[in-house]
């Protein structure tokens, strides 16, 4: 090597440097502009978005009993499904480690598969835990209660799932809650009573004769429903768990359609004692007449309350075929509400706070569909559509579900703001659906 | 056997009165014996009778249902609405089409001819109506002024950034049960149409709004990864180089 070439080697590195550090120079100066922060923004206000439905997971836990676990996270599902204000997300869908989760949750992978919310439970022998966690506030639960297991699982998600709806709109939720209604047999019409999923049905009336339309009282203690087994259409009111009925009105002709004022002191009837259809009040301990509403020649019947008592909508065919009208509880003049088609019949009034809003069976085409109608803004708004014949609304404790029967098909609870599909919780021939009030904590 | 006038008359009523009196009977005593008759509720019938009167059949309400996809028309050659009628060649204003004169060989508007021809006489000339403007443009809102995009709020703005306001609108999702302040989400884009980054800036303060908005970005930047829309030329400084932030407004708790 001479010394030529060692001077060429030895200044090799530092040509090198040199020349790395141009090369440098050279790429950052080409550097998109994705490398310098931006400047103050253009701001758009969207002033919109998607109002959704709150997405929540309820993952199977796999601590504990696994049948437990099962039945828990199914009936957690269901209940939030149908409360009107959730979106259950699939299962299938979850990324989290639940074995590693544990009765914990890691947020961004709850946060990736869309959840807004997240159900963690853990059964023991003794009792079950329950966590509410909401994804955007971290791995920390917003809601935490614990059960003991003197109920059954089944009660006990009820009341964790009426805790979370309440948690998340201040309402209490309808989980636990009963329907009555009439199952249609040969020969003989019973009144049964069942959860509101459907669950654990009960016959009320213990008679082979025909028992239609019950009516539950505001305090759910009590059932009012018709029955012929004195072959007059005559008026009952027996106890809700079943067992032996009181006669509460047993004028000549009909006593139909009984409902509940809102203290639970009064029921609305149809009587025809004097040979035509009219609504009238009565006493709810004696059967006494209180005051009749409504005296027209034409049929009046199917009253309902509204929430705060001081009126009551019927159906009445004095403007030609069946429509709704609308009377002060102490009586007065009817108006007329209802103007959609020509056969609009068994009204039910939501029960929801600040809320004129009023449910019944409409025809359209031959079909029978359950439509609400708004008394302030007048807007109607469709719940059943193209899918069988629909009849008898009504409306859950706080007034975001509605029930009713569909024709053959059995018993359905559906949004009572006509989003989503009707729910079927009891199949079989039903009529006369009744929903009782929020179960008592 | 004859009678006199008075016997006449007495007999007469008696007869009025018995023969009113068999129609009459019989008709209170069915009238009676229906009304003991009342009808139990399985033998009543609901028998429907409008009024005849004539009416247009009222629509039903609907059930509310998603809207249908739009349709896209498959291209064909009637779709170049933009295309310019080429100006035809002529001889005389006989081998143009109506309106339409022949100057040096080609067809064009009156018009034309007369601010492309010199006027010799031109600056003696005062104005006629024709040429004074009247009236002001108007700038009222959704009127057309020969501005290209108009004044109405849909058009407002160019249309590169009302796509990806809209783009961020179709991606925030935000439970009706829940209310929130306004959160302003930003986007920093490339010159290809990717999303460099982005941030929530302002917070609302209320963590579900503020990731609801992150979330919305999120995916916004995922979109745009695999299909970038670049910005266009003329925007390609103010796209780039600032923040495009996106303002919820305050959302209202929907029942």
């Amino acid at each position: 090597m001479t010394v030529g070439e060692r001077g060429r080697l030895a200044e090799r590195p530092r040509r090198s440097r040199f020349l790395l550090i141009v090369g440098l120079f050279a790429v950052a100066g080409l550097q998109p502009a994705a490398a310098e922060e931006p400047k103050a923004g253009v701001v758009i206000d969207v002033n919109a978005g998607k109002r959704t439905l709150y997405p929540i997971a309820v993952p199977t836990s796999l601590e504990g009993d696994s049948g437990v676990a099962k039945e828990i996270s199914t009936v957690a599902s269901f209940d939030l499904n149908v409360a009107g204000v959730f979106k259950v997300l699939e299962p299938r869908s979850f990324l989290a480690d639940l074995r590693a989760e544990g009765i914990g949750i890691d947020p961004q992978k709850w946060k990736d598969v869309g959840a807004f919310g997240v159900i963690k439970y853990r059964a023991t022998a003794t009792d079950i835990e329950f966590r509410l966690y909401e994804v955007s506030k971290g791995a920390n639960a917003s809601l935490t209660k614990t059960y003991s297991r003197k109920q059954s699982t089944r009660q006990i998600v009820h009341l964790w799932c009426n805790e979370v709806v309440k948690f998340y709109t201040g309402e209490p939720g309808f989980f636990g809650s009963k329907i009555a209604f009439t199952v249609k047999g040969k020969g003989s019409n019973a009144v049964y009573a069942m959860d509101f999923d459907g669950a654990n049905a009960f016959k009320i009336s213990n008679n082979s004769s025909t028992n239609i339309l019950p009516a539950y009282s505001p305090s759910g203690g009590q059932i009012a429903y018709t029955s012929f087994m004195r072959n007059n259409p005559d008026l009952y009111v027996g106890p809700a768990g079943g067992g032996r009925p009181k006669k509460l009105s047993s004028q000549r002709g009909m006593n139909t359609g009984a409902a509940w004022s809102p203290d639970g002191s009064k029921i609305a009837l149809t009587l025809s004692k004097d040979g035509n259809a009219e609504i009238y009040v009565i006493s709810a301990s004696d059967g006494s007449v209180i005051k009749r509403i409504t005296n027209d020649k034409s049929i009046d019947t199917s009253p309902a309350w509204s929430p705060d008592g001081s009126q009551l909508a019927f159906v009445s065919d004095r403007n030609g075929g069946p429509q709704i009208f609308v009377v002060s509880s102490a009586g007065g003049t009817p108006r007329q509400i209802s103007f959609n088609g020509s056969y609009n019949t068994t009204p039910a009034w939501s029960p929801r706070p600040g809320k004129q809003v009023i449910a019944y069976t409409t025809r359209d085409g031959g079909r029978y569909d359950i439509v609400t109608l708004d008394l302030q803004t007048k807007a109607m708004t469709r719940i059943t559509q193209n899918e069988g014949n629909n009849e008898e609304p009504s409306f859950s404790p706080n007034g975001r579900a509605i029930a009713f029967a569909r024709t053959g098909q059995g018993v359905f609870i559906a949004n009572a703001d006509g989003t989503g599909k009707a729910i079927k919780v009891w199949g079989g021939s039903a009529t006369g659906v009744d929903w009782g009030p929020a179960p008592k904590d | 056997m004859s009678f006199k006038d008075g016997e006449m008359h007495v007999m007469a009523a008696f007869g009025a009165a018995f023969l009113s009196a068999a129609l009459f009977v019989p008709t209170v005593w069915m009238a009676d014996a229906r009304a003991d008759h009342t009808p139990v509720l399985e033998e009543m019938e609901a028998i429907e009778a409008s009024i005849a009167v004539k009416k247009a059949p009222a629509m039903q309400p609907q059930k509310k249902t998603q809207a249908k996809p739009a349709v896209v028309k498959p291209d064909g050659v009637s779709r170049d609405e933009t295309k310019v009628v080429d100006d035809k060649s002529c001889k005389q204003d006989s081998d143009c089409p109506a309106g339409r004169v022949c100057v040096k060989s080609v067809c064009k508007l009156p018009d034309k001819v007369a601010k492309t021809e010199t006027d010799p006489l031109g600056k003696f000339r005062r104005p006629t109506d024709d040429e004074t403007p009247t009236g002001k443009p108007t700038t009222e809102v959704g009127t057309f002024n020969d501005n290209e995009r108009g004044f109405a709020e849909e058009t407002k703005g160019h249309p590169f950034f009302q796509k990806v306001a809209r783009d961020f609108v179709e991606n925030f999702e935000y439970p009706k049960i829940l209310a929130g302040e306004s959160a302003t989400g930003c986007i920093h884009l490339l010159a290809d149409g990717k999303i460099a980054k982005f941030k929530v800036d302002p917070k609302s303060g209320e963590a579900t709004l503020d990731d609801a908005v992150e979330r919305a970005l999120k995916k916004m930047q995922t979109l745009r990864a695999s299909s970038p829309e670049a910005p266009p030329i003329e925007l390609l400084k103010q796209a780039t180089t600032r923040w495009i932030c996106f303002n919820t407004g305050k959302l209202q708790r929907a029942e």
